[in-house]
C-alpha cells in the first residue's frame, strides 16, 4: 500500500516540479511563446560544441 | 390414491438394486414428464398416475428390458455423429474461437497502449530532461521549458505505468475469474450426471 502510494506520490511530484520549473522557463522568456519560435526545428542551432 | 409424488418414490424404490442409478433417474424423470403432460391435458393427478399402470409393472418392465445398449454400437453411431457434424460444429468452434480472441484483443489494447504511453512518455522526457543542459548554456529559458517539460513528461509516463499495473492486474482477475466460472460449470455437470 505504501509502495503504492509512493509510485503515485512520485509521478504527481515530477510532473508538478517540471509544470513549475517549465513556467519559470516560460517567464525567462519573458512571457512570449514566440521567443521559443527561433529554436523550434533547429535543435542544431541551439547546440554549440 | 397415489399422488404423483407416491408413486415416484415407489418407482424409484422399486428400481433401487435393480437398475443403475442413472437409468433410475432418467425413469423417473421420463414418468414425471408423462404424468405431466397427461395433467396439462385436462386429467386430474390421480387419473394421470393410474394411467401410469402399477409401479409394479413399471418396475418388471424395467428390469426384464435390457439395460445398455452394446457399448461399441453406440460409440460408432456417437463418433459418426462427431464426424458428420464437423461443418456444423466446426464452425460454430471457429466462430466461438474468433469471438474470444477478438476479446482478448480487446481488453489488453487497453493497458498495451497506456504501457506503450508510459514507456514512450518516460523515455522522451528522460531525452528531454538529458539533453537541456545544453539548451540551457544557449538560452537558459529554452533549457529549463525543456526540462521542465521533461520531468513532467517522467511524472506523467510514472503515472501511467503504474495505470497500466493495475489494468494487467484487473485483466488477470477477470481471466481467472472467467476459468474459474467455466470450471465451476463442468463441475457442476458432473454432478448431476453422477
Amino acid at each position: 500500500m505504501k509502495k503504492k502510494l509512493s509510485v503515485w506520490r512520485l509521478a504527481a511530484g515530477l510532473m508538478a516540479v517540471g509544470v513549475l520549473v517549465a513556467l519559470v522557463g516560460f517567464a525567462l522568456s519573458g512571457f512570449n511563446p514566440e521567443a521559443y519560435g527561433a529554436y523550434a526545428n533547429q535543435w542544431y542551432t541551439v547546440v554549440h560544441f | 390414491m397415489m399422488t404423483r409424488n407416491d408413486f415416484l418414490a415407489s418407482l424409484r424404490a422399486g428400481l433401487a438394486g435393480h437398475v443403475p442409478a442413472r437409468k433410475i433417474s432418467r425413469l423417473c424423470h421420463d414418468y414425471d414428464e408423462m404424468i405431466s403432460d397427461l395433467m396439462a391435458d385436462g386429467r386430474s393427478e390421480a387419473d394421470a398416475v393410474a394411467a401410469m399402470g402399477s409401479v409394479g409393472e413399471v418396475v418388471y418392465a424395467a428390469t426384464a428390458t435390457p439395460i445398455h445398449q452394446p457399448a461399441t454400437g453406440r460409440r460408432i453411431v456417437f463418433w459418426a455423429l462427431i464426424i458428420l457434424g464437423s461443418p456444423l460444429w466446426g464452425s460454430l468452434l471457429l466462430a466461438a474461437g474468433a469471438v474470444g480472441l477478438a476479446v482478448e484483443l480487446c481488453l489488453w489494447m487497453i493497458p498495451l497502449t497506456s504501457g506503450i504511453l508510459a514507456g514512450s512518455f518516460v523515455l522522451g522526457g528522460g531525452a528531454s530532461a538529458l539533453v537541456s543542459p545544453v539548451a540551457f548554456i544557449h538560452a537558459p529559458f529554452l533549457g529549463l521549458t525543456e526540462l521542465g517539460v521533461g520531468l513532467g513528461l517522467i511524472g506523467a509516463g510514472v503515472a501511467l505505468g503504474a495505470i497500466t499495473y493495475q489494468l494487467c492486474r484487473i485483466g488477470i482477475r477477470i481471466h481467472r475469474w472467467g476459468f474459474a466460472l467455466l470450471a465451476t460449470q463442468f463441475t457442476q455437470r458432473k454432478a448431476v450426471l453422477g
